[in-house]
């Protein structure tokens, strides 16, 4: 497979304090990657490394094949790898939804035709068809988010970096967020790079990189990253209360897994164990 | 004794305009002396409007609310003796950080009340001790400060004036994980030392569960539940169908029993769901 976003040796500073050190990283077309760590590990840093709002200080971040240090080739890798933050506020700009989300392809010029079936698409991927016509300040936080990624969908991206897009919504909101961004990915192929501090939603994706002090610190699949408890809770992280229960319930005796990361898992064994006793 | 007590209350905003909002009506309920209170209800369903009221931020459109037996807009000269018996602490409270060093910036409210330096003092070394605050950052400009750190100072500030009633608005938003424990470590503890009322509004259901002893649901500007954390999970199956989240391990006991584990799903910690999950096996490996 292809890799889309490729970071070659890559350390960022900020005067004299290295950000991020030494970071290599590949990230294939159509995966999903969630991006883990304490507050000031280095995940934002990465992200605005990835669609040139920032350069690296030594090394190459490379997306298509892209060196996103040459200016020429900034409009092509933001349209190639779209970016949502943490506050949805701060990324609404139009005062009808519709028109937030033409607001790129306009400046993008395409013809009018092709924005309408752009911004029509893009909203009916987040499932805000009924409030296409309405404010953005009157929408609820999960919705405000999900017209910032149809925004960005509008572009036609081949990967979406999301830095902390459920941090500021309720649990209804975050999960139909979560439900797009599960979609996107398995439904449109588009590679997604998550940057999250809520275990369960790393627990979704193909892959974990786990930064600590601008380093990467652990690389693996979430079974193997949250069957390591003790190693999570050094790195400042924990595991998600499913793996917390299964480990109560191996110490207890039961002969359970210790990589479940899903509740349906846990629920499927423990029905099985049933059975089989029955 | 210090009760905070609702009695009928509710706020509409703009009322009397044609685009009048009712965000809250008809609550009537009692935070007593030394609760932990968790607060609960989606976005919209008039957590935020309700603890505004708690001290006067907003003045309640009907019914009306009191502490210590005294309704809190009845004499407008003692509003800001009263509402300063009820600390609030607002989302994302950094963001009202400004003074030059975190020293000064915990100081400021006790300051305001005219106290003696030596008090002031006192009160700032007391706050910094709660959030476990070094000496050392005391010093600091709070904007050099990590996220966690800046959120504790923060918080610092409003103990400082050392409340009655203790009020945090999801405290532990946009944390990572350790800087969320400790949050919640430390508000806990206080809780523990000085027995005063905590009310604590969380979109973390497994959060409440673990720190409150009481749960308040708020849902479409009323109360649907007001009890001790037991009773009020025992609804789980109602809370999830009204959409609310509910425990991890509740939620995955709940399915268990769907699906005729015969568990108890009135649970809500992992040790306990842990428990009961592990008596349904108990048969077997005593054989």
């Amino acid at each position: 497979m292809n890799n889309l976003i490729r970071f070659d040796n890559v350390t960022f500073s900020y005067g004299s304090r290295n950000v991020l050190e030494n970071i290599d990283l590949e990230v294939r077309e159509g995966e999903f990657l969630a991006v883990l760590g304490y507050n000031g590990s280095g995940k934002s840093t990465l992200a605005k490394l990835i669609n040139g709002i920032l350069v690296p200080t030594s090394g190459k971040v490379y997306v298509d094949g892209m060196d996103t240090s040459d200016e020429n080739m900034l409009a092509e890798i933001r349209k190639t790898a779209g970016m949502v933050f943490q506050n949805p506020d701060n990324q609404i700009v139009a005062t009808i939804v519709e028109e937030d989300i033409a607001f790129a392809p306009e400046n993008l010029g395409l013809d009018p035709a092709e924005i309408r079936v752009r911004v029509d698409d893009a909203i009916k991927a987040v499932g805000l068809e009924k409030h296409i016509k309405d404010a953005p300040h009157k929408l609820s936080g999960g919705q405000k988010q999900r017209v910032a990624i149809a925004g960005v969908l509008a572009m036609q991206p081949r990967c979406i970096i999301l830095d902390e897009p459920t941090a500021m919504l309720d649990p209804k909101g975050r999960s139909l967020v979560m439900g797009v961004i599960e979609r996107l990915n398995r439904e449109k192929g588009i590679t997604i790079i998550l940057i999250t501090h809520f275990m369960e939603e790393a627990a979704l994706a193909d892959r974990i990189m786990i930064l600590s002090d601008g380093r990467v610190a652990v690389n693996d699949t979430p079974k193997k990253v949250f069957s390591d408890r003790d190693r999570m809770i050094s790195l400042g992280l924990e595991v998600p209360p499913v793996t917390e229960l299964t480990l109560n319930l191996i110490r207890n005796g039961l002969p359970l897994e210790k990589d479940t990361i899903h509740p349906e898992e846990l629920i499927d064994s423990l029905l099985k164990m049933k059975e089989e006793e029955a | 004794m210090s009760t905070l007590r609702l009695e009928n209350a509710g706020f509409t905003y703009q009322k009397g305009m044609p685009d009048e909002k009712t965000a809250v009506s008809g609550v009537s309920l009692t935070f007593e002396e030394g609760d932990f209170v968790g607060i609960i209800g989606h976005t919209g369903s008039g957590k935020s409007t309700l603890i505004q009221m708690l001290n006067g931020l907003l003045r309640p459109t009907e019914g009306r609310v009191f502490i210590d037996g005294d309704d809190i807009w009845d004499d407008r000269s003692k509003l800001r003796e009263k509402r300063f018996k009820v600390g609030l602490v607002l989302q994302y409270p950094e963001y009202q950080l400004f003074e030059e060093t975190v020293r000064k910036d915990i100081a400021f409210g006790p300051k305001n009340l005219g106290l003696s330096e030596e008090e002031i003092d006192s009160r700032v070394r007391e706050a910094a001790g709660f959030l476990r605050i070094p000496d050392e950052l005391l010093e600091r400009s709070p904007f050099d400060l990590s996220g966690g750190e800046k959120r504790r100072a923060a918080i610092a500030g409003v103990l400082a004036m050392r409340p009655e009633v203790l009020v945090l608005d999801e405290p532990t938003a946009g944390l990572d994980p350790r800087g969320r424990r400790d949050i919640l470590d430390v508000i806990k503890n206080y809780h523990e030392t000085e027995k005063k009322t905590v009310i604590l509004v969380s979109h973390s259901m497994d959060d409440v569960a673990r720190y409150a002893n009481k749960v308040l649901v708020m849902n479409g500007g009323s109360v649907l539940y007001y009890d001790s954390v037991a009773e009020v999970f025992k609804h789980a199956l109602e809370l999830r169908e009204t959409g609310l989240n509910i425990p991890t391990v509740t939620g995955i006991l709940l399915t268990l029993r769907e699906r005729g584990l015969a568990v108890d799903t009135d649970i809500y910690t992992p040790d306990a769901a842990a428990q009961t999950i592990t008596e349904t096996f108990r048969g077997r490996r005593s054989e």
